[in-house]
Formats: structure tokens, C-alpha cells, sequence
């Protein structure tokens, strides 16, 4: 029987639930990334006019919910859910969503003012999420989590309106920067 | 600490200040448009009750820059120096991309909530069992065991010391005062003598302060010799 990987992975994603890292996938399935990647797709185009939507960010794929479900499973899951944001909040999650993963400083930088405890808020509520800097291990970098991709009701995150615009915009002024830092 | 009073909400950072200076009057973001609001800029900053602790640089900083640009328009043969056309090409920058993001947020804001996706909790429905792991045998235990013990930290005695006493300027002038008018004439090394290194500069200083102020008068015979103290 032919290995019919979309539908492979759809079953893995149905039962474990959370996100998975794509490389978990491939090695569960003894194929390669690229592979996954490829089935990954397929299963995406498939689940356009169903219920069920793909959502990816960097290397993490998950099940979810089709946005236009979202009012009748509220109803079921009752999720306490505020979608109020304040300014401030609102602010600091547009640069992480849109110039991340990037550090606190650079962000207190863009707003003028210090971030700590938006940020904080933001990662008790799981709406960003932060890692140790690559490039300098005393800082931490910020970048947007599953999670809110899911409450954008988003699958991707270049699904944002202007993000493409935006990051390309951002890549040569960096580019410039660093020509000129030169 | 102000930065988490109640009042964050209408706290406005510099250039979020600075850039609803320039938007109420639609002006566009230039050297001629920040220099026009500069002043009410400045007006602001004096009239906050306290500068927020956290925000207080950031504030003065765009606050020189703004002088900067404010003199620069008044003088126009003003000539500036490279790093002063730097730090106002920055602040320049700096507005136009928070006010890009101001842009942006307002996705972030028209989508938010609207219709979100839900996922599965992780495994549900998925019954819990025990899996034995491989090649576990008590041996493998007690030597797991072993080993974090050891890397257990120590409570740790960390070692005490006092902090030293810090000797005031104006008490040993004080005290030379006294001891002069009391001996008349006296020695540099009479003065200082017992005294430890920090003591000793300090007691130095206090004579030249005294010999400053006509108090007394000092005479050395060659270098690195006694200094006789005479009281004047």
C-alpha cells in the first residue's frame, strides 16, 4: 500500500494537537523535510473548502479550526477570550509580528519607551514567545507565537496584511545600515 | 515606579509624543516641521509632575536633538557637526518608523479576535500509560541517583566584610583645625601619623585646604621631607 503522505500527516496532527516541529514529522514518517514540506502543502491546498485549516510558523505546523467555524466553536468551547488589546499592547505586538524575532532594547527603541512589562504581559497570555539571542546569549529575542497566529486567525504569517511589504523594506534598510556602519 | 502606575495607559513616550506634535498640526516629518514643535515639545516635558525614572533619558535625549534642529533653524549658517547631523537624520528616521507601525498595528487590530482558530489540547483522548524505558534496573537507579546528588549545589558561606568607614574631607579639616590652634606648631608627620593610606590622602588635602584658606601655614625644607604646620 502507497504511502499517502498528506494524509499521514493530517492524522498525526489530528491526534497530537499542539504544534509540531516539521523535522519530528519527517523523522515519524522516515521521510525527509523537504518531503513533509511538499506533503505539507498538498494537505494545505486540500483543507482550503473543509473545516480544517493548516496553520504554519518557522518550523511548526498545526491543525486548526476554518476561520469562518471560529463564532459556532466559540460557542462550544467557551473560551473565556478578551480581545481587547491596549496601546501599549497592541503597539509592542505589531513590531514583534512585523519586524521580529528581535530583542526588548531594539523594541523600546521603535516606541521610545521601555517595554518590559508589555512584553511580559504578552508572554503570560502566550501571544509572543522568546528565545535566547543567537547572536548575544544576554539577551532575549521576542517573536509572534502559534498562538497568535491563531487569534489573527491567520494561517501563515505573511498572511498579514503588508507583511511581505514590509519585511523587504525593512531587509534593505538594514542592508543600508550596515553598508554605512562600513 | 511610575512605568507600572495606573496612568500608562495615557503615558506618552517620547516619540510617540513627538510624532502626535507633528500629526495634530498635519505637518509632515522634517527639520522645519520638529524645529515648529520643539517648544511645545519642551513644554510638555517640563510640565509632567515628575520625569518617569525609566523614560527620563529618552525624553532628554530627543529633547537635545530638538534644540539641535531648533538652533539650527534660528542660525542657519549654524554649522553642525557630522554626529549632530547623524542624531537628527535618526530622530527623523525613528518617527517615521514608529508611525509605520502605528500603521501596521492597525491590522493587528482589525483582526484580532475576529475569527480565531482553535486546535486540539495536545493528545486528548489519548489514555496515559506507563511505558518501562530500556536497560532500568536498580544499578541504573542508585547510579542516576549518585550523580545528581552530586551536582546538587552547596549551600555556599559567603564570605562577610564590613564596609570600611569613609573619612569626610570636612571632618579632618576640622580636626587638623583643632589640633593645630591647639599645638601651635606641629608636623605634616605628627598630624598624620598611625593614619592608613586612605586616611593619610585625606588629611593632605585638609591641610592644603587650611593652608588655602589662611588657616594655618605649611614649609617644607626639600623634597619628600617633613612639612611643619604653623598656625598663621
Amino acid at each position: 500500500m502507497e504511502m499517502n503522505l498528506p494524509n499521514i500527516i493530517e492524522a498525526v496532527l489530528f491526534v497530537h494537537g499542539e504544534s509540531m516541529n516539521i523535522s519530528r514529522l519527517a523523522k515519524l514518517t522516515k521521510k525527509s523535510e523537504s518531503e513533509a514540506l511538499e506533503a505539507l502543502e498538498v494537505l494545505g491546498k486540500r483543507l482550503e473548502d473543509r473545516g480544517l485549516r493548516l496553520i504554519k510558523k518557522e518550523n511548526e505546523v498545526m491543525l486548526s479550526t476554518a476561520p469562518e467555524t471560529s463564532l459556532f466553536v466559540q460557542e462550544l468551547v467557551k473560551e473565556e477570550f478578551s480581545g481587547k488589546l491596549t496601546r501599549a499592547t497592541l503597539e509592542t505586538l505589531a513590531i514583534v509580528v512585523y519586524h521580529g524575532p528581535l530583542s526588548r532594547p531594539d523594541i523600546d527603541f521603535i516606541r521610545g519607551v521601555n517595554s518590559s512589562f508589555t512584553l511580559r504581559n504578552l508572554l503570560v497570555s502566550g501571544l509572543v514567545e522568546r528565545e535566547i539571542g543567537p547572536k548575544d546569549k544576554r539577551t532575549f529575542i521576542y517573536s509572534p507565537s502559534m498562538r497568535f497566529l491563531q487569534y489573527l486567525g491567520i494561517p501563515r504569517l505573511d498572511s498579514l496584511p503588508e507583511y511581505n511589504e514590509f519585511r523587504s523594506t525593512l531587509a534593505e534598510f538594514l542592508k543600508q545600515n550596515n553598508q554605512e556602519e562600513k | 515606579m511610575p512605568s507600572y502606575s495606573v496612568t500608562t495607559e495615557q503615558f506618552k513616550g517620547p516619540i510617540d509624543l513627538l510624532l502626535n506634535l507633528i500629526e495634530e498640526r498635519k505637518f509632515s516629518i522634517n527639520a522645519i516641521s520638529l524645529a515648529a514643535v520643539a517648544n511645545q515639545y519642551l513644554d510638555y516635558v517640563r510640565s509632567l509632575p515628575e520625569l518617569p525614572r525609566a523614560e527620563a533619558a529618552s525624553f532628554l535625549v530627543v529633547a537635545s536633538t530638538l534644540l539641535l534642529i531648533k538652533s539650527k533653524s534660528l542660525l542657519p549658517s549654524l554649522e553642525l557637526t557630522g554626529e549632530e547631523e547623524e542624531s537628527i537624520g535618526d530622530l527623523e528616521r525613528r518617527l517615521k518608523l514608529y508611525r509605520r507601525f502605528k500603521e501596521l498595528s492597525v491590522h493587528v487590530q482589525s483582526l484580532y479576535g475576529k475569527n480565531v482558530l482553535y486546535g486540539r489540547e495536545a493528545f486528548s483522548g489519548v489514555s496515559v500509560g506507563f511505558v518501562e524505558p530500556k536497560g532500568i534496573d536498580a544499578k541504573a537507579l542508585y547510579s542516576a541517583l549518585g550523580s545528581l546528588i552530586k551536582i546538587l549545589p552547596l549551600a555556599k558561606d559567603i564570605p562577610e566584610k564590613t564596609v570600611a568607614n569613609v573619612i569626610k574631607l570636612e571632618d579632618k579639616i576640622n580636626e587638623l583645625c583643632e589640633r593645630v590652634s591647639v599645638a601651635v606648631k606641629t608636623s605634616f608627620r605628627e598630624l598624620a601619623k598611625g593614619e592608613n593610606k586612605m586616611t593619610l590622602i585625606v588629611s593632605f588635602l585638609a591641610l592644603l585646604e587650611l593652608v588655602k584658606r589662611g588657616v594655618v601655614d605649611a614649609k617644607q625644607e626639600g623634597s619628600f621631607s617633613n612639612i611643619e604646620v604653623l598656625k598663621s
